[in-house]
């Protein structure tokens, strides 16, 4: 995943000057967003919701162990096996130690950016296991051998002409159908996958502590086939998904799918807590959740700590000129768009995406959308100075960044001796504020800092203290 | 909110998701659902639950069933528990289920796992047919969870309307991999 040095201004280049690819994302762009808009405006009350649900997910940011120990407590008690990766290279060992041990050779997915993240496909590829993609999107990026452009929408710059050119040549449709005949090749074509699958892989959109259970949201339903019929599942679940309660995903539902398509709420909503149960004619008879760290407790104690409430929702990317212009491959990572290009430094390295914090041009859309109000602005900024700063001190920040990304010592060693050592054992938001790597990164935030001129600083700094920074359309 | 009013609610918001939401006298229910089979051109398989229906309705069901030329399959019971005829499954265009608890604020079905709950009747065809009381309609999720209590299912799902996509070109369309039509007869009781 890590780039060696990648270069966004070279990249988009060759993204703006496809019409074909501009066209198609700023169609599917602007739907999504006027939906969004639409869909807040209804709900009374929407923006005092989102200061509820900011404080559900601080109240598990600010003590992520605790909450990750009792997911992984209560999904045991129902019966499920909870694993702990450590990073991107223990998720695929892990997903591929069970598929090895089921004699597994082929398996269905419901789309899951944590598992693209991993590189997972491309893994078990390699260790004999065919993994076909389910969301329509996905199945048709797969086909088409690229990577996914959008969170939600993974096929946004693809038009119907290209698809159904792909399916004529792939699966061997009829050349030209419409949207109605293409989708019923993919029905026809993955549901005899969906029925031959040894195993069902999934993401998470929501990983409830106080029950154990993992929520799934889909419309196509693939989610719930791939979580009905094979005979194993495994679900790969970014540690920042936890939220403390059942009881809150009512309110974060409604905040995701109202922000993501403008939906009162997706098709299927699946609630899993625990395998098949006795008697039971359908679910997986073994549930393994793998809890990905992969950076994200590192992010906990510093001043990025927001970033690990994001929903993945999609709606600073559909809001974003930048992201509208270029569409997300130009980014070069699984996570695009203002979201991405704060995510992508910090947990791949600030040398790696050094010119993704400069694709954004500060209007502020991002953080009016958020449905977590992330301050995705004033983020994008404060990676700016952070890289200014380290300007010159190259040596030192080579040095820091892998002590980082690495966290505290003792999660290693407990990581890698499984899940319940490391939670037991982690060291919680106090222990990681002592600890050497949070420490130099709050330290960074407060080295001198050239920044961009003292216009811009003096600026932002009156637009902070004006009406709250949220409402503000122009940047 | 009265429970008509809320009742009225849920009918407006699952006819916005898309549901065909049809409320019936119990006595004329064979009727209405003869006629929408009658409708039904593709296989004349039907996939039902075994389990969770009131006393005798499953029954009735199997016979306009009948009537109307469908065969029927379940998932069957061994010492084991509950599994499907997987090829009689895959060859259903419809399914039909009972659903205990629906839901207002998003016009949304309840369906939960247990032995014989036949999920897979209202996710595999492309018709999924349910039936519900009208008494079985809830406020909110919130209101659904905290019945529900620690009593969680393997598997709780809110299917609201069909199973759509957007991923080409953000065209809405229905039946990519659920049901490509949803319809809800909610019994009035009589």
């Amino acid at each position: 995943m890590m780039k060696a040095s990648h270069n966004f201004r070279k990249a988009s280049a060759a993204a703006v000057a496809d019409e074909v690819l501009g066209a198609a994302v700023e169609k599917t762009a602007t739907l999504l967003f006027s939906g969004r808009a639409s869909a807040a405006a209804r709900y009374p009350g929407f923006e005092e919701l989102r200061d509820w649900g900011r404080s559900r997910k601080m109240e598990v940011s600010g003590d992520l162990w605790r909450f990750a120990r009792r997911f992984a407590d209560r999904l045991e008690a129902a019966g499920g096996v909870a694993h702990y990766a450590r990073d991107a290279r223990e998720a695929v060992e892990i997903v591929e130690g069970i598929a090895r041990r089921l004699g597994a050779v082929s398996a269905v997915k419901s789309k899951s950016m944590t598992a693209e993240e991993v590189s997972l496909n491309e893994a078990l590829l390699k260790a004999g296991v065919a993994v076909t993609e389910t969301d329509l999107g996905e199945f048709i990026i797969q086909l088409a051998g690229e990577k996914p452009s959008h969170i939600v929408a993974p096929a946004i710059h693809k038009n119907r002409e290209q698809v159904a050119d792909l399916f004529h040549k792939a699966l061997g449709s009829p050349p030209g159908l419409d949207v109605g005949g293409l989708v019923q090749v993919a029905r026809k074509t993955l549901r005899e996958r969906f029925l031959a699958a040894d195993i069902g892989i999934t993401g998470a959109n929501f990983a409830v502590s106080e029950t154990g259970s993992i929520a799934i949201v889909t419309n196509e339903g693939n989610g719930r086939l791939t979580t009905a019929l094979p005979p194993v599942q495994i679900a790969l679940v970014g540690i920042d998904k936890i939220i403390p309660k059942l009881y809150d995903l009512t309110g974060i539902l409604t905040l995701l799918t109202r922000s993501a398509t403008g939906q009162v709420v997706s098709s299927y909503v699946t609630v899993i807590t625990g395998p098949r149960r006795e008697g039971e004619e359908e679910g997986p008879r073994e549930l393994h959740v793998v809890l990905l760290d992969n950076g994200r407790s590192s992010l906990a104690a510093g001043q990025f700590r927001e970033m690990l409430h994001c929903l993945h929702c999609g709606a600073c990317l559909n809001s974003c000129p930048v992201y509208r212009a270029v569409g997300g491959h130009a980014y070069e990572s699984v996570y695009p768009g203002p979201m991405g290009d704060v995510l992508s430094p910090l947990l791949w390295g600030l040398d790696a995406y050094a010119d993704l914090p400069d694709a954004c041009t500060l209007c502020g859309r991002c953080a009016e959308v958020c449905p977590m109000r992330i301050p995705l602005p004033e983020f994008h900024r404060r990676l700016r100075v952070l890289r200014t700063d380290l300007k010159g001190k190259k040596a030192a920040w080579k040095a820091l960044v892998p002590a980082i990304l690495a966290g505290h010592p003792m999660l290693y060693r407990a990581g890698l001796k499984g899940m319940r050592r490391l939670l037991s054992s982690g060291p919680g938001l106090s222990g990681l504020l002592k600890a050497g790597p949070a420490k130099a990164w709050s330290l960074c935030r407060e080295a001198p800092r050239p920044g961009e001129g003292p216009d811009f600083r003096s600026w932002w700094e009156q637009r902070q203290k004006g009406p709250k920074g949220d409402t503000d359309e122009q940047g | 909110m009265s429970k008509a009013e809320v009742l009225e609610r849920y009918i407006r918001m699952a006819q916005a998701a898309g549901t065909v939401v049809e409320r019936v006298a119990k006595a004329e229910l064979s009727v209405r659902l003869a006629a929408l089979l009658g409708e039904e051109e593709s296989s004349k398989m039907a996939a039902l639950s075994a389990s969770g229906w009131p006393e005798g309705l499953r029954e009735s069901v199997e016979a306009v069933l009948a009537s109307c030329g469908f065969e029927v399959t379940m998932a069957r019971k061994d010492q084991s528990g509950y599994s499907w005829d997987r090829v009689r499954l895959g060859a259903a265009s419809v399914g039909i289920v009972w659903c205990e608890k629906y839901l207002a604020e998003t016009g949304s079905l309840v369906l939960t796992t247990g032995p014989g709950m036949g999920g897979l009747a209202s996710l595999l065809p492309e018709i999924s047919i349910v039936l519900s009381d009208a008494d079985g309609c809830l406020e909110e999720l919130a209101e659904y969870l905290h019945l529900a209590g620690a009593a969680l299912p393997a598997r709780m799902t809110l299917v609201t309307g069909p199973s759509r996509t957007g991923d080409i070109e953000a065209t809405m369309t229905t039946g990519v991999h659920g049901p490509g039509k949803v319809v809800h007869f909610i019994l009035d009781v009589d």
